[in-house]
């Protein structure tokens, strides 16, 4: 349990959060985020502003390793902060937590107190979202007070730690490095990284007289059991796609609608749509009546490729234009990277994201490598420093 | 004039509610709720002669007022938090109760002609005013006496299209607190709207505070929210898309998140038991939680895990899926979690609402927490502690065979056991009354497989349509079981014509009301279990349970019926008793609609009457 009581500047404080927010290559301590952070206030007469003193948001801990979720809630973790102005709690202030959106208001002790899911990986952002309420030691704000505070902003982190088995140099590669790594998890938790997760059905709606029809909604469903899928309007060009998966062995409807006009297979007809694969159904539409006629020409339906995948990935945060390779992590976590010597020399810090992705020209299995473009950081993705992430 | 002096009373009566709910004689303290308030100005509202039977017509161009200066209310979804659907109201009692008729109807294409076939909607009562919902998500404020339409809203068209392309647009109804009557929508949006005027307040994305709560992604909204303590409580629907289900609060003042975090059903993809599952894991809240006003622990019902037949991806026991959670109610924190199924293969979710009973159990008062399943069974937990109290006792023909190729009969059928619909509780004859379905599905080892493939394309393999199952032809009915919560066996249990899906209501004079999908409305003597009136209205497929409310000291018995002729009704004692035709029931087969409803033009309506849970 660590708690911060360091002051920054406010120079310091826009630094600190461009490191947060996961800027590439940017310095930092292990599971980035500051967990404290101010901005300062001029003094001015009748006000809270009276103290002079700066903004302070603290957090209790800024970064958490990652709890899988259990049945017994014990992924949820509560976790106070505070808020002062140098050293007056401010109350009846609000602050805002990632995206949940949620108002949680500052106690007369300037404490406050939310919940943490450890079961998601996240950077997530507090800040100071409304002051209106607000009063400091029981004063009233003025308004470079208010300034202050709604500058004021915190991070905490949850992330796989991650480890370094080994660094080699990469062979028949002049000047690379090859490291193996490995995400680490709870023990007893299974860990699934990067895996399928739907297939697509594609293809395209066209009138009797093979014109492409737009706005066209393609909708399946189960025929003996709940659960549907609906497609994306279908664009000039009468293309349309949904990501499904198909429980085993079942029949499948298949209509269009289009405004109010619902369009069919005969009465009684099914698809068995198969597993484990992608597909592309091509769909002309009757001229008269609503009863699609399922055989080709006007119905054609094949197999296709591509699946979307969905999972942990471990990357690098490095400047933008440095190119390296990373492997889908395997059941046990292990990963090998792919880069130039002198960027590992600068030891870059690693971030972890949940990315979802179709791919279309090849199947992915863990062991298989991906180019550093493949997978970026996105905001409220954690940072992670290899080998000096605590356990707790 | 007249108008001004209702709007006038109307607001004094609902401050008063607010600042004094003195309560009557209901139970219920959901905000502007049951009170028995009275107003110096209404009497310059029209009288409660209330025994008129012309059916109304509203006229939009000139709203209604509210009839009435003395109002006893159904004001949430199961008339309590508790969702106990016993209203304390004796006027209309086994002697007189054939005497009841209808005091007015309405039929909502006629209202709207955008209006959606088949309708879910369980009626909420406040001060003399009916709100209710359609298929469709359109909103309707009547006068509860003389059926005036004092508001009405409908989403805009542009949403409304979006409505339609989602296939499933059947709605549970409304909460109504602090002024506003909230409503979730198909395509996931939070609405909240002036519960005088019908204007929108304010409506938003749930997918703007929780990340990917979209259609696209397989979610929708169906059930009706619940409003308690400033905030309003909704589920999740769409558990057989493979989405997370989740639980979560936002406060009804600006419908901001009232929790850190939704309280999410089961894991997320890749953790626990769908560590190795291609599919999210299922777990949807299909109706509203009952919350214990003492302690403020809510309790609600988990859908069946994804997918639903086929459990080799999701080793274990797969919660909370099947299963009743207790959570508090400000925060979401998890207090307890019972399960009903373990590792479901049959599509059994806890699909209905529980029910918090201060009841006899054994001889000894005890405050419980009760569930009945699609699975046939029926469940009671000590409400604190979730200890057991009645562990699984069946009211339904429970038979799982090995499947073979020929198909084996699987009892119940994926409709259940206990759909959506609701069970009402009775403290004189200390009885749940449960509605049933009995409606077996076939089950086969391999599925047909005489595909009219398509001719096999370069680098691809081709496939096709083929014939669908065939329908089980066995007989499906539905069952009204009365468990005797005392000694948890059962009383009696009463064979209706099609199956259960609207649920029952009772009252302190030990009254059932049930509607069926004929379209009739009955009451059962809840202590002898005989039927002792039954009604055939004029519209079919009633889907809820209907609300009963007072005005001026009169009993009236509101409800909603389905089907192709989506209407609203309020019977009392002196109504027209003129009586329609028999309706066809939709039973809701997995397999088909009924004719009526899949050959009609309108694209939405076999989902619509299919919709389950």
């Amino acid at each position: 349990m660590k708690r911060w009581t360091i002051v920054l500047s406010s120079v310091l404080l826009a630094a600190a959060l461009a490191g947060c927010k996961g800027s590439e290559d940017a310095g930092g301590g292990a599971a980035p985020g500051a967990a404290v952070a101010t901005a300062s206030v001029a003094p001015s007469a009748g006000s809270a502003n009276e103290t002079g003193a700066g903004a302070i948001l603290a957090l209790e801990r800024d970064s958490f390793t990652l709890k899988q979720w259990k049945n017994d809630g014990s992924h949820m973790t509560a976790m106070s902060g505070t808020l002062k102005l140098g050293d007056l709690p401010v109350a009846g202030a609000v602050i805002h937590a990632g995206a949940s959106k949620r108002d949680i208001v500052t106690q007369d002790d300037g404490s406050f107190a939310l919940t943490v899911d450890r079961s998601l990986l996240s950077e997530t952002p507090v800040k100071v979202v409304a002051v209106d309420q607000a009063h400091a030691g029981g004063k009233p704000l003025g308004d470079q007070a208010a300034s202050a505070l709604l500058k004021a902003e915190a991070f905490y982190s949850v992330y796989y730690p991650i480890e370094i088995t080994r660094a080699d140099d990469a062979p028949g590669k002049e000047g690379e490095v090859e490291v193996h790594a490995r995400i680490v998890s709870d023990p007893g938790d299974v860990v699934t990284f990067f895996q399928v997760d739907k297939y697509r059905i594609g293809g395209t709606v066209k009138d009797a007289d093979g014109a492409p029809v737009k706005d066209a909604v393609v909708w399946i469903d189960r025929d003996e059991g709940e659960g549907f899928g609906k497609s994306t309007p279908t664009d000039a060009e009468g293309r349309y796609e949904l990501y499904y998966l198909p429980e085993q062995e079942e029949g499948t409807n298949l209509s269009v609608t289009i405004g109010t006009t619902r369009y069919t297979l005969p009465e009684n007809r099914v698809f068995h749509i198969p597993e484990e694969t992608s597909v592309q159904i091509n769909i002309t539409l009757p001229s008269e009546g609503t009863v699609i006629d399922d055989k080709p020409p006007t119905l054609v339906s094949v197999t296709s490729p591509g699946a979307m995948y969905t999972g942990v990935l471990a990357g690098l945060r490095v400047p933008k234009g440095t190119s390296y390779t990373v492997t889908i992590p395997d059941q046990e976590g292990r990963f090998v990277l792919t880069l130039r010597k002198s960027v590992w020399d600068m030891k870059p810090r690693f971030f972890e994201t949940k990315l979802t992705r179709f791919v279309e020209d090849r199947q992915l299995s863990w062991g298989d490598s991906l180019p550093s473009g493949f997978l970026q950081a996105e905001a409220g993705d954690p940072s992670v420093e290899a080998g000096g992430a605590e356990m707790d | 004039m007249k108008k001004s002096y209702a709007t006038a009373g109307a607001l004094l009566a609902a401050s008063l509610a607010l600042g004094a709910c003195s309560g009557g004689d209901s139970k219920s303290g959901a905000s502007a709720s049951a009170s028995a308030s009275a107003s110096a100005t209404a009497s310059a509202s029209a009288s409660a002669t209330a025994s008129a039977s012309a059916s109304a017509t509203a006229s939009p161009s000139a709203p209604a007022t509210v009839t009435g200066t003395q109002f006893d209310n159904f004001p949430t979804y199961g008339y309590d938090l508790g969702n106990t659907r016993h209203a304390p109201y004796t006027e209309i009692t086994k002697d007189n109760v054939s005497e009841l008729g209808v005091i007015w109807s309405a039929d909502f294409k006629q209202l709207d002609s955008d209006v959606k076939n088949g309708n879910q909607s369980y009626p909420v009562v406040v001060d003399g005013v009916i709100y209710v919902t359609t298929a469709g998500n359109q909103v309707f404020a009547f006068d509860a006496v003389t059926g005036g339409q004092i508001w009405h809203w409908k989403p805009p068209a542009e949403q409304a299209a979006t409505f339609s392309k989602a296939g499933i647009i059947a709605n549970r109804g409304v909460a109504v607190g602090e002024g506003k009557v909230f409503m979730l929508t198909i395509d996931n949006q939070l609405v909240a709207l002036d519960q005088k005027t019908g204007e929108l307040v304010k409506m938003i994305k749930l997918s703007d505070t929780i990340e990917g709560v979209t259609l696209e992604g397989g979610y929708y909204e169906t059930t009706a929210p619940v409003y308690y303590k400033g905030n309003v409580y909704i589920g999740s629907s769409g558990g057989d898309n493979g989405v997370r289900g989740f639980v979560n609060a936002y406060k009804a003042g600006d419908l901001t998140p009232a929790w850190d975090a939704p309280f999410w059903t089961v894991p997320p993809k890749g953790q626990d038991w769908l560590a190795n599952s291609k599919f999210q894991g299922g777990g949807a809240v299909w109706n509203p939680p009952a919350i214990d006003e003492e302690t403020g622990i809510m309790y609600f019902a988990v859908g069946n895990p994804a997918p639903d037949f086929y459990g080799a991806d999701r080793p274990g026991n797969n919660p909370y899926t099947d299963s009743v959670v207790a959570v508090e109610a400000a925060t979401g924190k998890l207090v307890w979690a019972k399960q009903e199924i373990s590792h479901d293969l049959w599509d059994y979710d806890a699909a209905a609402s529980p029910m918090i009973l201060n009841a006899t159990v054994k001889g000894q008062k005890k405050k419980i927490v009760v569930e009945g399943g699609k699975s046939g069974q029926w469940y009671a937990w000590d409400a604190k502690t979730g200890d057991v109290v009645w562990d699984g006792i069946p009211f339904a023909k429970i038979q799982h065979p090995k499947p073979t190729p020929e198909g084996v009969l699987v009892y119940p059928g994926v409709l259940g056991g206990e759909n959506y619909a609701p069970e009402t509780y009775d403290p004189d004859t200390n009885y749940v009354l449960i509605p049933g379905i009995e409606s077996p599905s076939l089950l086969k080892s391999a599925k047909n497989q005489d595909e009219a493939s398509t001719p096999d394309s370069p680098g691809a393999a081709a496939f096709g349509t083929s014939l669908g199952e065939t329908p089980a032809n066995v007989e499906s009915y539905g069952t009204i079981t009365a468990m005797d919560v005392g000694t948890g066996k059962q009383a009696y249990q009463v064979k209706t014509k099609d199956a259960m899906r609207g649920g029952l209501t009772s009252t302190a004079s030990g009254i059932a009301f049930y509607g069926e999908l004929d379209g009739k409305i009955n009451a059962l003597d809840i202590k002898s279990g005989k039927v002792i009136w039954t009604f055939q209205t004029a519209g079919d497929n009633i889907q809820a349970a209907p609300a009963v409310f007072k005005v001026d000291g009169k009993s009236y018995i509101t409800f909603t019926s389905g089907g192709t002729k989506p209407k609203v009704y309020v019977f009392g004692l002196g109504g027209d008793k003129t009586q329609g035709k028999a309706g066809n029931a939709d039973t809701g087969s997995a397999h088909n609609a009924n004719d009526d409803n899949t050959k009609n033009s309108d694209n939405t309506d076999k989902k619509t009457d299919n919709e389950d849970k």
